[in-house]
């Protein structure tokens, strides 16, 4: 059975057997757990561009309210989540070529809140981070088995592609490439986690429950929120940004619309957990949906709808992972069984 | 070969097509196996081994899938290794969560306390059982894997895997019904629907445990040893089935088998011939004993058993006399006849079984002074038994052969004489006359201490049964010892077994096999004791199985009976047990999960391990078929219930009649009520002593074809009536 890890040895093996100069990077963990360089800016929000800012307000006179009970009946019966795992394969030169396997599903809960994964959204890719420009002939080398063998390619110098002078420069830099290539990494789950979600949502009913997409919303269905769980940017500034910092669990702030990239969603943040004796960001979230209009006059009463449900997804807590005050536990269990399939897919890797 | 392969090949190594008519998430299973799996119950559960926690040949683990509900301890499962069914009886179930504490799980619940409804999640939780292995089938018939399972499915097990598991295609002996095993899938019709029952539940999956005989009974191994509380295990009620399934079993196999068992308590074993089902006519009686009978089910468990609920069909009772009643020599008599004596020893007897028509069976056990004499460790206390005394009870005993109390009684006189003759003499045949007054104290003690057991003159038994006899097939024999003081009791028990064990070295038993049932077996064999009973038995459960005698033993506490025999018993079962003998190093062999379920296992169920069994499974067993002893006493010894049900003081002679024609009567219980009209209590024993005294001489000769035992007990009722008439 071909994997990402009897793909990466044989290509090593075919390489070596061939006399090019190819070492292995076998003893790396992912990149993933390498720290980022600070210049790269790497961090897991989506970093709008510079300047963007609320273009509307929920109609109300207060920054924050405490969250009514969730009544009736969860509107949550969906989750979706990627996870990536991005492996050092080798290098030559001082050129790094790395494996990325991503993979991302959706979660479907029933009413007695047993979960499994929805029939057929279970995807998983690996792609080659490789620069597909250089003159280096080992990389290209490999890069001549790699379409031999019909594997997905990315160039992680990709961004650079249009400044000759900066790719070339960068094709010198080991570091670099290596940070570009998690950047990549990332790109290609977010891709991929929109692919599934696309691919779901067009063949699920209009009318069906909620969907709940672990980060960042960047697709405009109906029925569907995002749930960023740790944010470097906030959208919020002077006195508002003071007492978003100050917001007490299980309140939330007032929400407001942005455009970012050409997608309208209405924002809002809420605090899950007391954060008392911690950082003011514990267990603060944002909620995203593109699915309310702030000039509707039930807006507020949907937003606090939503965001008492979220509440509700507390428990049972997740605390095996030490993000579990941002975590709920749908989206933690979907990470499990993704995290395991990446295991699946990288067992024995290097050891054939 | 993976297991994949192992599933989707057909015995060409062709690759199964998809049956439509099965759900398409059913694997297939190679038709070698398919026997051994529940198909219709579908996967139960998925193999796993960790790295804490690998498969091992002996044990492996699986999860439960959520819908299997009825899956638990004890139930027996099937699955796969590369190329063998591996079974296995489900052992310790654990429930695993990712919960980190039980604190989380606090603080999650003060959040959900302060919720209107419940958590919209449920935290996953998995039940992972351990599953003993029982056995694996390899694809071929001459390999024998130990291979652990592979990660795969899980299956119930059909009743054809678990008669594989249980080794019965090797048995070399009967296939003894021990126990019935319940599993956790569902009986189902021909059409694949679940057969309900009569409160339109499901019937559960239920197959035998089978005890090959010749582990059991021997050669190969042999003896059984039941532990359990008093009262609450049942082990005497356990050891009669199975005594009756082994008598039923043998029989259809044309061996011929007995048992010895001692009644310590009460009528327990006093109505051993009588049967659990009332006869037509005791209805009204049995229920006026409490006694119910069989259940519906279980009659039906018999029936599925294939064993017939009926009770012992010869049964042999053997008491001594009460104390002070025993026959004692009149002036000028050496001897007591005691064939004579019979027809006036009801109630006389140390036995609570005395009504008129119930005696027929029940026979006196009379010593003289030798056996005594053999057995003087039983029958003086320890401190007396010095060397001088030893010295003077062998020269009585070897050298004089002195045999009843009256001889011995005439011989002090003899020493009396020789003292008074020769005063300055302090001894006598190089016994000192203290010694020989110390011994003369003892010996007039003997008949007070042995009350009823021993007579003053010897005892002739004529042709009346004896409890050391050999056996004749199908009996059973019940030495009545309950009433009977501690010393009767210890001897009474010690001489009858040792007496059995010889006949067994003589090949004397008269039958194939003979079963030796003793209670209270601590008692009898303590460990660390010795000498005397204890040493028999010993020697009974080391060689027995090969002089074709078992010792079917039970006890309170295993712990306190000898190693040497429990070592050399080929099966073990345990019913409740307490908690502080369940700590005892002699469970250890008895997994976590196991002890625990004996700690509380009700009535009816009972563990087995047996010579096949590589692990030991649970069971449950019907009510024994016959009625219980005190209600027996109740239904046919008191005398207000006899008279409430339908019986005649004939009906003995009649069942003795039944019994000597191996229950093939030419004549009806109303003929001999007819034909013995008028006749009282002792009139009818006469006539029951005439045709067993008469009919043992003409067994085996031309005369028993020409007579029969209904024809010899006409003979004796027509003198009797004569003699009335008169």
């Amino acid at each position: 059975m071909r994997t990402a890890a009897t793909d990466n040895l044989s290509i090593y093996r075919d390489l070596r057997a061939a006399g090019h100069d190819i070492r292995h990077m076998r003893f790396e963990r992912h990149l993933e757990t390498a720290r980022p360089r600070e210049s790269d800016g790497e961090g897991v929000d989506q970093t709008p561009k510079a300047g963007t800012r609320p273009i509307d307000w929920e109609r109300t006179s207060v920054f924050s309210h405490r969250v009514g009970t969730a009544t009736g009946r969860s509107p949550f019966r969906y989750f979706l989540d990627g996870a990536q795992r991005t492996l050092p394969s080798f290098f030559t030169d001082v050129v790094p070529i790395s494996s990325s396997i991503n993979v991302a599903g959706i979660l479907e809960r029933d009413d007695e809140g047993t979960a499994k994964l929805a029939a057929n959204t279970l995807k998983l890719r690996h792609t080659w981070l490789i620069p597909m420009r250089s003159s280096f002939p080992v990389v290209n080398a490999v890069l001549d088995r790699l379409r031999q063998m019909e594997c997905n390619i990315v160039d992680p110098l990709k961004p650079l592609e249009d400044d000759e002078e900066q790719y070339v420069e960068a094709l010198a830099d080991y570091d670099r490439i290596a940070n570009f290539a998690k950047v990549s990494a990332s790109a290609l789950r977010q891709e991929m986690e929109d692919a599934v979600l696309r691919d779901w949502a067009s063949a699920s009913q209009p009318d069906r429950d909620w969907i709940v997409v672990d980060g960042t919303l960047r697709q405009g269905f109906p029925r569907a929120i995002g749930l960023v769980k740790s944010f470097t940017y906030s959208y919020l500034t002077g006195s508002h940004y003071e007492e978003l910092y100050r917001l007490k669990p299980g309140y939330r702030s007032l929400a407001f619309l942005v455009e970012r990239h050409r997608l309208p969603v209405v924002a809002w943040y809420l605090r899950l957990w007391d954060p008392t004796g911690r950082d003011p960001r514990y267990s603060l979230i944002r909620i995203e949906t593109a699915d309310i209009d702030l000039s509707a006059a039930d807006a507020s009463d949907q937003i606090d709808h939503l965001s008492a449900w979220v509440l509700a997804e507390r428990i049972p807590s997740a605390k095996a992972d030490e993000r579990w005050a941002t975590l709920l536990y749908p989206v933690h269990h979907l990470e499990r069984i993704l995290k395991r399939r990446l295991d699946i897919e990288t067992r024995s890797w290097w050891q054939g | 070969m993976s297991i994949a392969d192992l599933l989707l090949l057909d015995e060409d190594f062709n690759l199964l097509g998809h049956d439509d008519s099965e759900p398409s998430h059913v694997p297939l299973v190679r038709p070698e196996f398919r026997g051994l799996v529940d198909l219709q119950s579908k996967e139960i559960g998925r193999v796993v081994g960790s790295e804490q926690k690998p498969a091992g040949s002996h044990q492996f683990f699986f999860w439960a899938n959520e819908k299997t509900l009825t899956l638990d301890i004890g139930h027996i499962v099937v699955t796969f290794s590369e190329e063998a069914a591996v079974i296995g009886v489900v052992d310790e179930p654990t429930r695993y969560s990712d919960l980190r504490s039980f604190l989380d799980d606090y603080f999650d619940r003060q959040v959900e306390e302060a919720m209107v409804f419940d958590p919209p999640s449920a935290r996953p939780e998995i039940l992972v059982f351990a599953v003993n292995v029982l056995a694996t089938k390899h694809i071929r018939d001459d390999v024998t894997s130990n291979r652990p399972p592979v990660a795969g499915p899980v299956y119930f097990a059909t009743p054809e895997a678990i008669d594989y598991a249980l080794g019965v295609r090797n048995f070399s002996g009967v296939a003894i019904p021990a126990l019935m095993h319940t599993n956790g899938n569902y009986e189902r019709e021909l059409d694949g629907d679940v057969v309900l029952d009569e409160n339109g539940n499901g019937v559960f999956q239920r197959s035998p445990i089978w005890l090959d005989e010749d582990y059991l009974l021997g050669p190969e191994a042999g003896h059984a040893n039941w532990t359990g509380q008093s009262g609450l295990a049942t082990k005497t009620s356990h050891a009669l089935f199975l005594i009756s399934a082994v008598f039923q079993g043998l029989k259809r196999e044309q061996k011929s088998v007995a048992a010895l068992m001692f009644n310590v308590k009460g009528p327990d074993l006093l109505w051993l011939d009588k049967p659990a089902i009332p006869e037509p006519g005791f209805e009204d009686a049995y229920q006026s004993a409490k006694f119910n009978g069989l259940s519906q089910r279980d009659q039906e468990v018999y029936q599925a058993l294939g064993l017939a609920p009926t009770a012992f069909e010869t049964l042999r009772i053997f008491a001594p006399f009460k104390p002070t009643m025993q026959p004692r020599v009149d002036h000028g008599q050496e001897a007591i006849h005691l064939e004579g004596e019979r027809a006036s020893s009801s109630g006389r007897l140390n036995t609570l079984r005395t009504a008129p028509g119930q005696t027929s069976q029940v026979y006196p056990i009379l010593w003289q002074l030798s056996p005594l004499l053999y057995n003087a460790h039983k029958v003086f206390e320890r401190d007396d038994l010095d060397d001088k005394l030893w010295g003077f009870i062998s020269e009585i005993r070897d050298d004089r052969k002195i045999e009843s109390l009256g001889e011995l009684n005439r011989l002090f006189a003899e020493i009396d004489a020789h003292f008074e003759e020769r005063p300055e003499s302090s001894e006598w045949h190089g016994h000192h006359k203290f010694t020989i007054k110390k011994a003369r104290n003892r010996f007039n003690g003997l008949l007070a201490k042995f009350g009823g057991l021993l007579t003053d003159g010897r005892v002739e038994y004529g042709n009346l049964p004896r409890v050391d006899h050999p056996f004749i097939d199908q009996e059973v024999r019940v030495v009545d010892i309950a009433n009977c003081n501690t010393n009767v009791q210890e001897l009474l028990v010690s001489s009858v077994v040792m007496e059995i064990w010889k006949k067994a070295e003589r090949g004397e038993l008269g039958v194939d096999k003979v079963i030796i049932f003793v209670d209270e077996l601590n008692k009898y064999a303590a460990s660390g004791s010795q000498g005397g009973l204890r040493d028999t038995l010993v020697d009974i459960a080391a060689r027995g199985r090969h002089l074709n005698v078992v010792l079917f033993g039970a006890q309170q506490f295993r712990s306190k009976v000898d190693d040497e025999i429990l070592g050399n018993c080929g099966t073990s079962l345990y019913g409740r047990v307490g908690d502080e003998e369940i700590t005892n190093a002699s469970y250890r062999s008895l997994s976590e999960t196991a002890k625990a379920e004996l700690l509380g296992l009700p009535k009816g169920r009972m563990l087995v391990r047996h010579a096949h069994f590589r692990s030991p499974l649970f069971g449950a067993f019907p009510l024994p078929p016959t009625i219980r002893g005190m209600a027996g006493q109740t239904v046919f010894n008191d005398a207000k219930t006899v008279i409430k049900a339908d019986s005649h003081v004939s009906d003995g002679l009649y069942d003795l009649l039944k019994r000597l024609t191996k229950g093939n009567p030419t004549f009806t219980k109303g003929k001999v009520r007819n034909e013995t009209d008028g006749f009282n209590v002792e009139a009818i024993e006469r006539v029951c002593h005439y045709v067993e005294r008469n009919w043992a001489k003409y067994v085996g000769t031309s005369a028993e074809s020409r007579f029969t035992p209904w024809s010899v007990a006409q003979r004796a009722i027509a003198d009797n009536r004569a003699k009335m008439n008169r």
